[in-house]
């Protein structure tokens, strides 16, 4: 299996992903479905607003940011789920054409109480376009530990 | 609607909205390629015993809900913000989702008196089980002057 058990990661660990550009049909297809504010979907509109153009809904941002992790396979059949995020900040506009990146890094690590197979980890993602940080926000993430490492 | 509308614990009520199976692996193709949410024959041996709908994918679904009210279309200048994020339960295919957004707390802008900040509770329902719950965090104008 390639991903990583829950004894793999430390606090203080930083991986960064591959960069994707995204594109304007991009934006507008996911906006129509889950964001549709005209600053996401009539380009327009987003030309006459403050933005000067249309702009990707941070929900994208952060949805892609958390495949981008999933894509580095170091979670890869040891991940299983997690209950939520944390913090999430949306500090730059994302525009078409923008090529992103994401840093995720540990923040915090531990066995679960309940269930010894498992852990808790939290990573703290950084999404950048080019150098500039467009977003921020933290994931709890339920994992695997290795197998004879269960008590 | 704006700023001036919208009281501490006024709350909205979204119309209905499902995701089916293809939309739900349609999602997490792009943006959580986990097998339970991609995999259906995978996903029932998996931790969710079937296929589940990506927690990212459930709070945009309750924010798209929200935007469809048409509310705030005039009035929101967008949110920096959002926070809380639980993925409550499960999310699976076809179940009906019913979202409710409440103001929590609202404080004019001291810099800008155009506009003011809200944050608002959003809570997502399958029938009686809340499935998705956050905060979110955003700038709205004040009603301009007539």
């Amino acid at each position: 299996m390639p991903g990583l058990y829950l004894e793999e990661f430390y606090v203080g660990q930083q991986f960064t992903t591959e960069p994707v550009v995204l594109s304007e049909s991009e934006i507008i297809a996911f906006a129509e479905k889950y964001d549709p504010q005209p600053l996401h979907t009539d380009k327009a509109a987003a030309e006459k607003s403050i933005y000067g153009g249309l702009i990707a809904s941070g929900f994208q941002t952060i949805a892609i940011a958390a495949g981008q992790w999933l894509r580095t396979g170091q979670q890869e059949g040891t991940g299983l789920g997690g209950p939520g995020l944390r913090k999430i900040r949306w500090l730059a506009p994302v525009r078409p054409g923008d090529v992103l990146h994401t840093t995720v890094e540990v923040a915090d690590t531990r066995v679960s109480r309940s269930k010894p197979d498992r852990g808790i980890l939290q990573f703290a993602y950084t999404v950048r376009n080019d150098t500039e940080i467009v977003a921020t926000f933290t994931a709890i993430i339920f994992l695997k530990r290795r197998p004879d490492e269960e008590d | 609607m704006y700023f001036d509308d919208l009281p501490k614990g006024y709350t909205f009520e979204t119309e209905s909205r499902t995701l089916s199976q293809d939309d739900i692996i349609e999602f997490a193709q792009l943006y959580d390629p986990q097998t339970f949410h991609t995999d259906p024959g995978a996903a029932k041996t998996g931790p969710y015993g079937g296929l589940i709908a990506s927690g990212l994918q459930t709070i945009a679904v309750a924010f798209g809900q929200f935007i469809r009210l048409g509310h705030i279309v005039e009035s929101s200048l967008g949110g920096p913000a959002a926070d809380d994020v639980e993925y409550s339960a499960p999310v699976r295919p076809d179940a009906e989702l019913n979202t409710t957004v409440e103001v929590l707390e609202v404080r004019p802008s001291k810099s800008k008196p155009d506009r003011g900040v809200l944050r608002v509770q959003f809570n997502m329902a399958a029938g009686d089980t809340i499935v998705v719950r956050f905060v979110s965090t955003f700038f709205l104008l004040r009603r301009p002057a007539a």
